[in-house]
C-alpha cells in the first residue's frame, strides 16, 4: 500500500512543480551520498556547482585562490522548455513529477517549509502559482524533523568542507574538480554509515 | 534488487527507449498511486495482431487493445520512455524505479522449463547477467508474481469486455474510459485484500464494469 503525507500529496499532485524551475536547490552530503549510492550514479551526473554565497563559510575550494563553491542539483534544458531540476521528469506539456520520489533531498522534502531561528515557517519564495500555502496544511512534526536533520547535516558538511579546503590551501599548485570534491564527500560519508552501523549493531 | 542495478551500470539503456513496455491493470494503478498521476498521462493504446486474454474492447464487436507505457518526443528513431531521466555524462535511469511495471521489473529475465534464463532477444551488453546463475530464486519469484499479475488482469479485462458486448452496437468508448475502470477494479481489488469476500471477485468487476460502461 503506498501512502503519502497530505502535504506531500498537495505537493505531488502539483502538475506544473514550478519549484523544481525557479528554485536551485542545494543537497546536503547526506543527500548527495543517499542519491549516489541508491541509484548508483556518480554525484556530477546530477550536480553543478554554483557561486558560493560571500559570507557563506562552507563554500567549497576546487584551488587555494579560487572562488569558493556549492553544489546545486543540476538543471537541463529541453527544447522549448525553461531548464529545470535535471530530475524533472516532463510527462506532458505543464505535467511533470519527480524522479526522484522518496530520495529527494531533505530541502525539497520539507518544501514548501523554512526554518527561521527554530520556528516552522512556509518560503516566502515558493513561487507556486496554482495554491497558495499555510501551516495549516503541512504535517509540521515531519517538516520540523526534516528540517531538523538538513541543519545536521549541513553542520556536517561545513566540517568536511573545512577539513577539504584547509588541505587544498596548503598545497598552492593544487587544483581540483567537482568529481574529486564529490569523491571526498562520497568516502567521508560511506565511513561515517559504516562507523554508525557498527555502533548500532555493537 | 542490487543484482539488477549492476548489470544496469554498463548499460546505454536501450531497452527504456526500444520496447513498447506492456502494462497490467496492477502496474497502472501503483504508477497512479505513486506519482498521484492521471493514468491517461503515461498510457497509449496498442492494437493487438491477435486478441489475448487481457486485450480489452472499446466497442461491441471491435479489435482488441493492449496498454502500455508512453515514450518521450524525440526526432530520433529510439524514443525514450517517459518515465526515463536523462542524467548528466550520458547516464540514465528509471524515473519510477520503486514502481516501475513488472516488465520492467522481470526484464531479461523468463521462466523456461530448464528455470530462468535471459531472453533471446535481450538488448544488455555482453556479460551483463553472468551472476544470474547464483540468484535465481528472486527472479523466479518476480516471474511469477507477474504471471499471476498478468491472470487477474485478464479477469479484470474479460468483465469489462462482457459489459462492452452487451451495449448497442454503435456504443465506443476511449480509451480515458477504459482506464478509469481499470484504477476503480484496482481500487476494489486493494480494499479487499486480506479481507473475506462477500461477492465473488468477477461479479465484482462484473457490475464496476457495468457502471463505468453504461450509457447516460
Amino acid at each position: 500500500m503506498i501512502t503519502h503525507p497530505d502535504h506531500e500529496l498537495l505537493w505531488l499532485s502539483c502538475a506544473a512543480k514550478r519549484c523544481c524551475s525557479l528554485r536551485t536547490v542545494r543537497p546536503t552530503g547526506g543527500d548527495i551520498w543517499r542519491i549516489a549510492t541508491r541509484l548508483h550514479v556518480p554525484p556530477e551526473s546530477f550536480l553543478r556547482s554554483i557561486p558560493a554565497e560571500p559570507d557563506a563559510d562552507d563554500g567549497v575550494l576546487l584551488a587555494p585562490t579560487s572562488q569558493p563553491v556549492h553544489l546545486a542539483l543540476a538543471r537541463r534544458a529541453t527544447k522549448g522548455r525553461q531548464a529545470a531540476c535535471v530530475f524533472l521528469m516532463h510527462i506532458r506539456e505543464e505535467v511533470a513529477r519527480c524522479g526522484l520520489g522518496e530520495l529527494r533531498p531533505l530541502p525539497c522534502q520539507a518544501f514548501p517549509g523554512r526554518d527561521a531561528c527554530g520556528t516552522l515557517r512556509i518560503r516566502e519564495d515558493h513561487g507556486c502559482t496554482c495554491r497558495s500555502w499555510n501551516l495549516a496544511e503541512l504535517d509540521r512534526p515531519a517538516v520540523a524533523a526534516l528540517l531538523a536533520q538538513e541543519a545536521a547535516e549541513r553542520a556536517r558538511d561545513r566540517q568536511l568542507v573545512h577539513l577539504w579546503n584547509e588541505q587544498v590551501k596548503s598545497d598552492e599548485g593544487s587544483k581540483y574538480s567537482l568529481a574529486d570534491f564529490c569523491g571526498y564527500l562520497l568516502y567521508a560519508y560511506t565511513a561515517q554509515m559504516a562507523e554508525a552501523t557498527a555502533g548500532g549493531t555493537a | 534488487m542490487s543484482e539488477c542495478i549492476g548489470a544496469c551500470l554498463a548499460c546505454e539503456g536501450r531497452c527504456c527507449s526500444v520496447y513498447i513496455v506492456p502494462l497490467t491493470g496492477f502496474d497502472v494503478w501503483r504508477i497512479v498511486q505513486a506519482q498521484r498521476l492521471a493514468p491517461e498521462l503515461f498510457i497509449q493504446r496498442e492494437p493487438e495482431d491477435y486478441p489475448t486474454p487481457a486485450g480489452f474492447l472499446l466497442r461491441p464487436g471491435g479489435p482488441t487493445f493492449a496498454i502500455a507505457l508512453r515514450h518521450q518526443y524525440d526526432r530520433r528513431n529510439e524514443r525514450p520512455c517517459i518515465f526515463l531521466l536523462q542524467l548528466r555524462e550520458g547516464i540514465q535511469r528509471c524515473g519510477i524505479y520503486a514502481h516501475r511495471p513488472l516488465a520492467c521489473q522481470t526484464y531479461p529475465m523468463q521462466l523456461q522449463l530448464a528455470g530462468v534464463v535471459p531472453r533471446a532477444d535481450m538488448l544488455c551488453p555482453t556479460g551483463s547477467w553472468m551472476g544470474i546463475g547464483e540468484r535465481p530464486d528472486e527472479w523466479r519469484e518476480r516471474l511469477v508474481q507477474q504471471d499471476s499479475e498478468w491472470e487477474r488482469y485478464a479477469l479484470v479485462v474479460q468483465a469489462w469486455n462482457t459489459a462492452v458486448r452487451t451495449r448497442p452496437a454503435d456504443a465506443g468508448y476511449v480509451l480515458d474510459q477504459y482506464l478509469a475502470y481499470l484504477v476503480a477494479a484496482y481500487d476494489t481489488l486493494n480494499a479487499l485484500t486480506n479481507q473475506p469476500l462477500a461477492t465473488p471477485l468477477d461479479a465484482t468487476f462484473a457490475a464496476l464494469a457495468n457502471a463505468w460502461t453504461k450509457i447516460d
